[in-house]
Parts: structure tokens; C-alpha cells; sequence
């Protein structure tokens, strides 16, 4: 029987894994980038329901900051399964 | 247990001490994770359970806090220094008897000290809670058996170098001791003010520097080359992330306290070492990952290999955001919110907590020379504790940045409270999935060590994990 590839076995490792790795490092730059912008008018600082998702708030861009990174890491384990499968898995 | 006491060291079996630290670790997770799901629940719903002043969140968080640390934590430590310091010095632990004695010792003075906690008696210093005369109990009848077993075996061993994971083991035993005593000092002496404030930091700290931290990433060293069976990728990088932990990690606790009145100079220089914590952090998830070379079908198929790996994965942004959310621009911003609880989970129950439950895993099945009882249960417990910790760290920390948000914009204390009600219910949620996992683990160690199918002799349990 082929063996499934390791993106295959792995994809919700590869899914939870690369969104919290990435999401973390995304907190980081988020709230880098907005203290060093500095803020806007009091109804954009983006804390209720789904203003905190809006990216146009303080909060909001963090979190969409956030997304991304986490997307972005889902990304980079995607393709680094993919080059270790065919290393590893060689037919 | 208690037979082993008064017996002669050569009569105990050997591995003993690590199998009592291990179902003890796993025990307080399970009351840990318990009491912090608890905890979240009244947060969530502030109605629940209110009118006892023992079961309030005050006195309740500081039980779940040192529960998790010195329970759980600390006891898997023990548990992976009982059986990986002797294996690598390719000798027997220095005496099994004094390691059974500490077991008992220890779950003694933590029991002791939780219940001084729960009723109120605390030293009010965020992570010493315990009061002197717990502090100096911990630090005589804990720390110092602990040091002198690890210490020991390492010099009795029979290799003639000391391979890196037993460098940060001999190290973390010795400063952890240190750290008692000295963080402590406040206590024994009445110190007050910014000395008391700086000391509780520089304890805070360098349990989680100089104790947690190494003795976790040590821990890895051992778990990925013995099951992958690749050399560590390199011994030079291990002894930079020794030293760099030893030298960076030890100064900053200023960066704690970057709004207090200290001196602007310590701050600063406290900032700057704050961000070279990324050397030994850089150091280590890249020897690990390197160390993976070729073995990453152990990353899917392999339960330690998984919990060691993504434990990894979690450091990388553990010490991203522990390397600037320090500096004062951004300190400014999420000091004092729900960030730094995600964070500091993100530390205990992600990066470190990970690593050292493939240790145990490892550990149990080896000693005992038994195959894990359910592999399905071993996938739940990971699942469980992957998705519950992820629920809780993500909601936490967008709780967080509405809170630093609320903050700068001023926005009325209560406004803020109602925005971040959903996250509190995710972080119950959360909570609850962990502590979930954690009975499912307890129960299949416990099925493990009775009906587990033996290993034969040579053979190291993941190979056996799919046979049946």
C-alpha cells in the first residue's frame, strides 16, 4: 500500500500548528507596528464583538495581523512537509 | 512506596523514583488543569460559585499557579532527571532511596503549601505566594535532594564527557536553589518597597529562565535523538544555548517592572538582555529542528516526536513575543492585560508543558518496560491539549490586545469588561479541553503500568506502538 506523504498525515498538525506558531509572531509585529503608528480617534480602538475583526481599528489590524502571520506559517509547514515528503519518502 | 523508605538502596528497583515523580507530576497536572478550568469558569460566569471566601478567584488562582509549577512542572522534571541523568551517564541513579524520599518530601510541603494558600496565608509576591517558611521547606526538603541526586549521578557516570541535556540539568538544579533562596529574601528580611518589587521580579523571572525554561529544552535534547535516533544535530549549539540562557536570561528582571521607579539605566540594560533571550531561543528550536533531519515521518506517526515538535514550534513564538513585548513601546501597550496570561501559558502549559509530557511518556513506558496502553487515547490526550491550549492562548491574547486598546483610548473600565466576555467563555472552553485530556492521560498511564503488553528486552517502546 502507498504510504500517505506527510502533508497528508499531518494537515491538521500543519493547520493548528502554523496558525498558533504564526499568530503568535503576528501578535508581535501587530502591536509593534500600531504603538509605532499610534492611534486614531476614540471610536477606532476596535474592542466591541466584531470591531476587534474590523481592520481599520487599533485592535482590529492586530488581529488581521494576527491572521495573516498565521496563514503565512500554515504556508511555510506546508512546504517544508512537501520537500521533507520527498526526501523521505521516496518511491 | 512507603516500604521503600526504610529499605536499602541496592533493594529498590531501579527507576523507581522516576516512576513515583511521574504519576505524581501527571496527578497534579490533572488537579492543576482542574483548578484552573475552575478558575476560568468564574470569569466566565461570575455567578458561579460565589459566597465561600477559600473557593474565591483570589485564593484559587494562586493554588492553580503553584499547583501547575511546582506540582506538575517541576515534579516532571524530576521525574525526566531520575531516569535521563543516569541513562546518559550510562550508570544508575546516585540513590533511588533519596529520590523516593523526595518524592514523598515534596508532595508533602506542596501539599502544605497549597493548603496555607487556599486558606489565605500568602507572602502577596506574584509567584512566591507560598509564605518564608514554605519557601525555605521547598528549598531544603525539595531543591537541594533534587540537586544532590542529579549531581551525583553525574559525577559517578561512566562516560568520560557530560553530554549537553545533563550540563543543563546539573546547572538548572544548582541556580533553582539560588533562586529560592535569594528571590525569597524579601520575606526572611522584611524588605519592602522597590527592593521587595525588583526581588519578587528577579524570582518570577528566574524560575522561568533559569529553571523551567533549560531544564524544558534540556529535556529535548534527550527526547529527539533517542527516539528518532539521529545525533543531536550539534553539541556547539547546545553549549551556546547553555551559556546564552546562563548570561542573558539571569539579568533582565527589570523588564518586569519597566513602569516602576528603578533606575532608568537598569531598565534599559534589562530591555536590551530581554531581546538577546533570543540567542539560546534561536539556538535551540533550530539544534532541534536540524536534528529532525530525515526522521519528520516520526513528526506525524510518533507521539513523543509530535509533543517534542510542536512544543518546539510553540517556542518560536514564545520567545518573539517574550523578546519584545518587554521593550518599552510595546511593554507600554500590554503590560497588565490578558497578553501576558496568554503568554505566560504559551511558556508553561504550551512550550515547556509539551516537551516534558513526551518525556514522561517516554519515560513510564521505558522504566516500566510496558507498551502504552491506547495509542487512540495517547492521539486524544494531544489533540486535547493542542486544541484546548490553542482556544485559550488565541482568545487571550485578542483579549488582551482590547484590553491594552481600552487602555490608551481610555475607555470606561466596564465597556472593556463587556468586550471581552466571549473570550472569557473561549478561555473556559479552553481550560476545560486541557484538563479534559489530561484525565484521558491519567487513566491510560494508569492502564499502562497494570495491563500494558510488555517490551521485550533491546526494544524501545514507539518501535512496538503499532504493533499489536
Amino acid at each position: 500500500m502507498q504510504k500517505k506523504s506527510i502533508s497528508t498525515r499531518g494537515f491538521w498538525l500543519m493547520i493548528v500548528g502554523g496558525m498558533l506558531t504564526g499568530m503568535g509572531n503576528g501578535s508581535v509585529f501587530g502591536a509593534t507596528l500600531m504603538c509605532f503608528l499610534g492611534r486614531g480617534k476614540f471610536g477606532d480602538w476596535g474592542g466591541w464583538m466584531g470591531e476587534a475583526y474590523n481592520p481599520v481599528t487599533f485592535t482590529g489590524f492586530i488581529d488581521w495581523c494576527m491572521l495573516v502571520f498565521g496563514f503565512a506559517y500554515v504556508v511555510i509547514l506546508a512546504i517544508a512537509f512537501k520537500r521533507h515528503d520527498a526526501l523521505e519518502n521516496v518511491a | 512506596m512507603l516500604k521503600y523508605l526504610m529499605a536499602k538502596n541496592e533493594d529498590i528497583p531501579s527507576g523507581s523514583a522516576a516512576v513515583y515523580f511521574g504519576f505524581s507530576a501527571i496527578t497534579w497536572f490533572v488537579i492543576g488543569t482542574g483548578l484552573g478550568a475552575f478558575n476560568a469558569a468564574k470569569l466566565a460566569f461570575p455567578d458561579f460559585v460565589t459566597g465561600l471566601e477559600f473557593l474565591s478567584f483570589g485564593h484559587m488562582r494562586q493554588v492553580h499557579v503553584h499547583a501547575v509549577i511546582f506540582g506538575w512542572i517541576s515534579q516532571a522534571f524530576a521525574m525526566a532527571m531520575m531516569y535521563i541523568t543516569p541513562a546518559l551517564g550510562n550508570t544508575k541513579l546516585w540513590s533511588e532511596k533519596l529520590g523516593i524520599w523526595n518524592v514523598i518530601l515534596w508532595n508533602i510541603g506542596l501539599s502544605l503549601g497549597l493548603t496555607v494558600l487556599w486558606f489565605g496565608m500568602t507572602s502577596g509576591r506574584e509567584y512566591s505566594d507560598f509564605p518564608w517558611f514554605i519557601d525555605l521547606y521547598i528549598a531544603t526538603f525539595i531543591f537541594i535532594p533534587l540537586g544532590i541526586n542529579v549531581w551525583m549521578t553525574i559525577i559517578n557516570r561512566r562516560t568520560q564527557g557530560i553530554y549537553t541535556t545533563n550540563w543543563f540539568f546539573a546547572a538548572a538544579t544548582f541556580m533553582v536553589i539560588i533562586v529560592f533562596i535569594v528571590g525569597n529574601l524579601p520575606e526572611f528580611f522584611h524588605l519592602t518597597g522597590l527592593t521587595e518589587a525588583y526581588l519578587t521580579w528577579w524570582f518570577a523571572h528566574n524560575v522561568l529562565g533559569l529553571w523551567i525554561t533549560p531544564v524544558a529544552a534540556a529535556i529535548a535534547y534527550y527526547t529527539i535523538p533517542k527516539v528518532t535516533g539521529n545525533p543531536l544535530y550539534s553539541h556547539r549549539i547546545g553549549h551556546l544555548h547553555f551559556w546564552s540562557v546562563v548570561v542573558f536570561y539571569s539579568t533582565p528582571a527589570a523588564h518586569h517592572l519597566m513602569s516602576a521607579p528603578l533606575p532608568e539605566w537598569l531598565k534599559s540594560f534589562a530591555s536590551v538582555e530581554g531581546v538577546l533571550i533570543l540567542v539560546p531561543a534561536i539556538a535551540f528550536v533550530s539544534n532541534i529542528l536540524l536534528t529532525m533531519q530525515g526522521k519528520w515521518n516520526m513528526f506525524v506517526e510518533n507521539l513523543e516526536v509530535r509533543f517534542t515538535v510542536t512544543g518546539c514550534l510553540m517556542a518560536i513564538p514564545l520567545n518573539m513575543q517574550g523578546g519584545f513585548q518587554q521593550t518599552r513601546a510595546i511593554n507600554w501597550y500590554i503590560h497588565g492585560t490578558g497578553w501576558i496570561v496568554a503568554h505566560a501559558h504559551l511558556a508553561l502549559l504550551g512550550f515547556s508543558t509539551f516537551l516534558e509530557v513526551a518525556a514522561v511518556y517516554l519515560g513510564l513506558q521505558t522504566i516500566l518496560k510496558r507498551k502504552l496502553y491506547s495509542l487512540t487515547l495517547g492521539n486524544i490526550h494531544f489533540w486535547l491539549l493542542l486544541i484546548g491550549f490553542t482556544t485559550y492562548w488565541v482568545s487571550m491574547t485578542i483579549a488582551g490586545l482590547i484590553q491594552g486598546a481600552g487602555k490608551i483610548y481610555e475607555v470606561p473600565y466596564i465597556d472593556v469588561v463587556i468586550a471581552e466576555h466571549p473570550y472569557m467563555i473561549a478561555r473556559w472552553i479552553g481550560g476545560s479541553l486541557v484538563f479534559t485530556g489530561n484525565c484521558f492521560w491519567l487513566y491510560n498511564m494508569w492502564m499502562t503500568a497494570r495491563t500494558g503488553t510488555v517490551i521485550p528486552e533491546g526494544r524501545m517502546p514507539h518501535e512496538l506502538a503499532y504493533e499489536r
